[in-house]
């Protein structure tokens, strides 16, 4: 009753939201017609000036570096937030990992899958390495390769168990590479303002178009980025992990 | 049809919101909020299309090809960012919200009315 | 000297992201104290700096040396006007009191609570300075994730975490619409400086499309700002909040929800006559709101949740002046947001104290506890009268500024209203403080029914000490100071109705931006304020106050029905306010959906 009422208020309401909506945007520019400037005088100049032949990697890391950075810390505060939300409580105490289900025997590993787990494991770790140290060259770069190289270390616990990725997520070891790569950026992105440069200039030699070390600093903020993104993918799931199978409450435990 | 897009864009957020509105379980309203925002990439990245436009990477594409734009890619880009950390953060309330109350149902535990 | 321009976002994040390597120190709780409030200290000065320089000439800050080629703005640019910058200073100070409560006592965990607050800061450092769109939506959301994480800072409980689910859903909604309205904007303009924008916008003219789109912006930023019908998680999250977390949301957040919506509305529309029916619909939805926020606060025995329920009150009240979209109204709005801030951040602290002392901020279970705060008890009262609006208080100088410009151009409904619902947020905090501080009267038949009871709060500090720690009057004290000396220096308010009137000078921001050229604006001087309206509303305040201490002398066959009435009226609203993040979705699309219409319908005249 509550549901279907729920359902007629909801879609009445829903069509008196898209119907001006639809009107404005029907007098947008046609699909498949951009008009400009912005993407095209990008594009016009990225090359000459910056000696970077990718486009989307030229906006996000220099000419608009700046949101870059921002969206990184965003990153950094929900994965402060994710931890600070998931500490150990008063009343809850760490234990061996186990399986949830307390009824049934553990199945063992299964060998085709741990198999394809070993199999995929080196396998992206390398493309998101290839992914990241790409990034100014070819589609990609360090927020892509950096969750990649997480999924790497996915496979692990995927095909195997907790205690098999444990050994990869030791947390200082994590949490030094996110800072690394969070205050790195930003001290990269500081760092011209030492010579009486604006924040963000891309100060390093720009080198020959094509070259895995040219383009400037921008392989050198992917880099950061992918390190960042990767130790904070890894720390999210362990994060996670440790919360269903690491720790429970106190009380469960003593009975 | 240059409004399909466009149709699709809005279908696509209502159709999140209404899951969001009627949702019984905390991780389906997390996945029904992602729905929502893909409305969102779909609009930006449709905003700068070019047809048959190429990619907009410059090396090797073949002359008088018109590429794409790429500033609302790095934009689509920072938005799938923002979305994926929104909702990680989201799932650890979730999560520790059942071990709290022992229910994912945003709607059998209401917190404090009025 | 323009190369301060990036340091007060940066500093901060820098800092944040080292605060993590602080925590494997020795002696990590003093030294995270101190970096933070060494780094919150040195952003506000650079701030100050900040709005010293913008007096002369708007500062224009191109990020990455991307100046604009043949006109056309390649890169972000941080475009510092003094209203920007004061705004940023007022949000460091605001930071830095909290943080000094916060010092030592604070149950604070790792470094993370550090870390997210200087986040914070960082985030509304950007969000306030910057002069492009997309980069407002980037400091909106880093803004939102950290003050979401803040939010649900005690998983001890379930209200914490629900109230952190709300507001991090309707919040994310919200930053939908913003970018769907950007995206639209995109489209239409080719570019993302705001500045650029609006120069687009006036060639082009204001059609549907532009129209819709800014209203989206509009609708994604209100959701910040808790106006009608989008304010159902603010009371839910800052209720449940920690104490600094709720100063800084009160105090500067929704507030820079609706200076966001003023920025685009001045930089982006103001030109545009055809726009002009937007002013009526934001000051009715902010004189709902006034009403609604006035009215539930005044019903709570939660003590935050009331101070949260005003927050949405004056909220409304500052979405109003902007909406006579004047620059002296504008005036009135910096000066009440300030005023505002001030005083509900003292009253957040206050309420910090008496939860650390009395371990309870439910006022019928605290009522006649507190005759020990000697320091509290007066300054929470006071409080009361501060945002009643009594001179010669911030709160009374903006309020009697946008009184007089609203008469002046012809509301003369807003005057009532804004008495009616400042007197009323007023009297809920009297209320209480008369109850809980000195014993008076008793338990009445509005507040005692609320289903939100504070007695179940969780304590913030790690031990209960028997006398209030001096970091944590001294915040109070200062607030307090603030908000007086807010109203008390008129050299403060010349200065203010300057900045808005360069705010409200759309060529001049352009000009700025676009060409480095300033532009001269006179400002509006500084009117002759009555003080006797807010005599008025600080007495209205107290009669309504005392009135619900010992209820009002019917006789007794009136008695029933006038419960009964208000009652009745109490149980719509609280069914309305159900706490389920669902109905707040359907209010929200309701919102939108009437917003979007209106917008359709007014497009076409």
């Amino acid at each position: 009753m509550r549901q279907s009422a729920t359902r007629i208020i909801f879609w009445s309401i829903a069509g008196l939201f898209a119907f001006p909506l639809f009107l404005a945007l029907r007098d947008l520019p046609d699909f498949g017609a951009y008009a400009g400037p912005y993407g095209d005088l990008v594009l016009a100049t990225c090359t000459g000036e910056r000696h970077t032949p990718q486009g989307v990697a030229a906006v996000t890391f220099d000419y608009r570096g700046f949101d870059t950075l921002g969206e990184e810390f965003i990153l950094f505060a929900a994965l402060a937030g994710a931890l600070l939300l998931t500490r150990p409580q008063e009343d809850e105490r760490q234990h061996p990992p186990r399986d949830h289900a307390l009824d049934r025997p553990v199945p063992q590993g299964n060998e085709p899958i741990v198999a394809a787990g070993r199999l995929m494991f080196p396998f992206s770790l390398m493309l998101s390495i290839y992914i990241i140290v790409h990034g100014h060259l070819t589609p990609g770069g360090g927020f892509q390769g950096g969750v990649l190289l997480a999924t790497a270390f996915y496979y692990v616990y995927l095909s195997g168990e907790y205690q098999d990725l444990h050994p990869f997520t030791s947390v200082p070891l994590l949490e030094s590479l996110k800072v690394l790569g969070a205050a790195g950026f930003a001290l990269l992105a500081a760092s011209p303002l030492a010579v009486g440069l604006p924040f963000m200039t891309n100060l390093l030699p720009l080198g020959r178009e094509g070259g895995l070390l040219s383009a400037g600093t921008l392989p050198l903020c992917n880099l950061l980025v992918g390190c960042e993104v990767g130790a904070a993918f890894l720390l999210l799931i362990d994060a996670f992990l440790r919360q269903v199978v690491v720790i429970g409450k106190k009380k469960e435990e003593d009975s | 049809m240059s409004e399909l897009p466009f149709l699709v864009t809005i279908w696509l957020f209502l159709i999140g919101l209404y899951g969001i509105a009627t949702s019984r379980n905390t991780i389906h309203l997390v996945s029904c909020l992602f729905v929502a925002q893909s409305s969102t990439y779909l609009l930006l990245l449709s905003v700068g299309y070019r047809a048959h436009g190429s990619a907009p990477i410059l090396s090797g594409i073949p002359p008088g090809a018109q590429p794409v734009d790429p500033v609302v890619q790095s934009l689509a880009l920072t938005d799938i960012v923002v979305g994926a950390t929104v909702s990680a953060l989201i799932l650890i309330f979730a999560l520790q919200s059942h071990k709290r109350s022992g229910t994912q149902d945003p709607r059998r535990t209401p917190p404090m009315r009025g | 000297m323009e190369q301060l321009a990036p340091l007060p976002v940066v500093i901060p994040l820098i800092m944040a992201a080292l605060s993590v390597l602080v925590e494997k120190l020795p002696g990590k709780h003093r030294l995270l104290d101190l970096l933070g409030l060494g780094t919150v200290g040195t952003v506000l000065a650079i701030d100050l700096k900040l709005v010293g320089l913008s007096f002369e000439k708007t500062l224009v800050y191109w990020f990455g040396g991307w100046l604009p080629r043949n006109g056309f703005p390649l890169g972000i640019a941080f475009a510092i006007d003094p209203a920007a910058a004061g705004l940023a200073g007022f949000a460091a100070l605001l930071t830095l009191l909290g943080l000094i409560f916060s010092w030592h006592y604070f149950r604070s965990i790792g470094s993370h609570y550090h870390c997210l607050m200087l986040l914070f800061l960082g985030s509304m450092q950007g969000f306030c300075l910057t002069g492009d769109l997309f980069n407002l939506f980037v400091f909106f959301e880093l803004m939102g994730v950290a003050a979401y994480a803040l939010t649900g800072y005690k998983i001890e409980d379930t209200g914490p975490l629900e109230g952190a689910l709300n507001f991090a859903v309707l919040n994310s909604i919200g930053a939908f619409l913003v970018l769907l309205g950007l995206g639209m904007i995109y489209s239409r303009t080719g570019g993302l400086n705001l500045a650029w924008i609006g120069t687009q916008c006036a060639s082009q003219g204001a059609d549907l499309t532009l129209q819709a789109a800014f209203m989206l912006l509009c609708i994604g930023f209100l959701v910040k700002a808790a106006v009608i019908p989008f304010h159902f998680w603010l009371p839910d999250a800052h209720a449940v909040a920690p104490t600094p977390a709720s100063l800084l949301f009160s105090g500067i957040m929704v507030e820079l929800g609706i200076y966001a919506v003023a920025r685009c509305y001045w930089t982006l529309l103001a030109d545009q006559e055809a726009v002009s029916w937007m002013g009526t619909l934001f000051l009715s939805l902010g004189l709902a709101t006034a009403l609604l926020g006035a009215g539930m606060a005044f019903v709570q025995r939660h003590l935050k949740r009331l101070l949260a329920y005003s927050t949405v009150s004056h909220s409304g009240m500052m979405l109003a002046a902007f909406a006579l979209a004047d620059p002296g109204a504008l005036g009135g709005f910096f000066l009440y947001l300030f005023g505002h801030g001030f005083v509900k951040g003292g009253l957040f602290i206050a309420t910090g104290i008496v939860l650390h002392r009395l371990k309870s901020v439910d006022e019928d279970q605290l009522r006649g506890r507190g005759r020990e705060l000697w320091l509290t008890g007066p300054l929470f009262c006071l409080g009361g009268l501060v945002l009643a609006g009594v001179p010669p208080f911030g709160t009374w100088v903006g309020k009697a500024l946008i009184e007089q410009r609203a008469e002046a151009l012809g509301y003369p409904l807003v005057t009532p209203v804004l008495l009616i619902s400042s007197a009323l947020t007023g009297a809920a905090v009297l209320r209480a403080g008369l109850g809980i501080f000195y014993g008076a009267g008793s338990p009445n038949f509005l507040s005692a029914c609320a289903p939100a009871t504070g007695d179940q709060e969780l304590p913030e500090t790690a031990k209960a000490l028997d006398r209030t720690p001096f970091v944590m009057a001294l915040p109070l004290c200062l607030l307090f100071a603030a908000a007086l000396g807010t109203g008390a220096f008129e050299e403060l308010s010349r200065r203010v109705l300057l900045a808005s009137a360069r705010f409200c000078h759309s060529e001049g921001y352009r000009l700025a931006v676009l060409a480095g050229r300033a532009g001269a604006v006179t400002p509006l001087p500084l009117p002759q304020l009555e003080w006797q309206k807010g005599l008025l509303s600080g007495a209205a305040a107290l009669a309504a106050a005392l009135l619900a201490l010992f209820g009002l002398p019917l006789p007794a066959w009136l008695q029933r029905p006038y419960k009964q009435f208000f009652q009745g009226v109490l149980r719509v609203l609280r069914t309305l306010h159900s706490g389920y993040v669902g109905d707040y979705v359907i209010w929200f699309l309701l919102g939108s959906a009437a917003l979007l219409l209106a917008t359709w319908v007014n497009s076409g005249l």
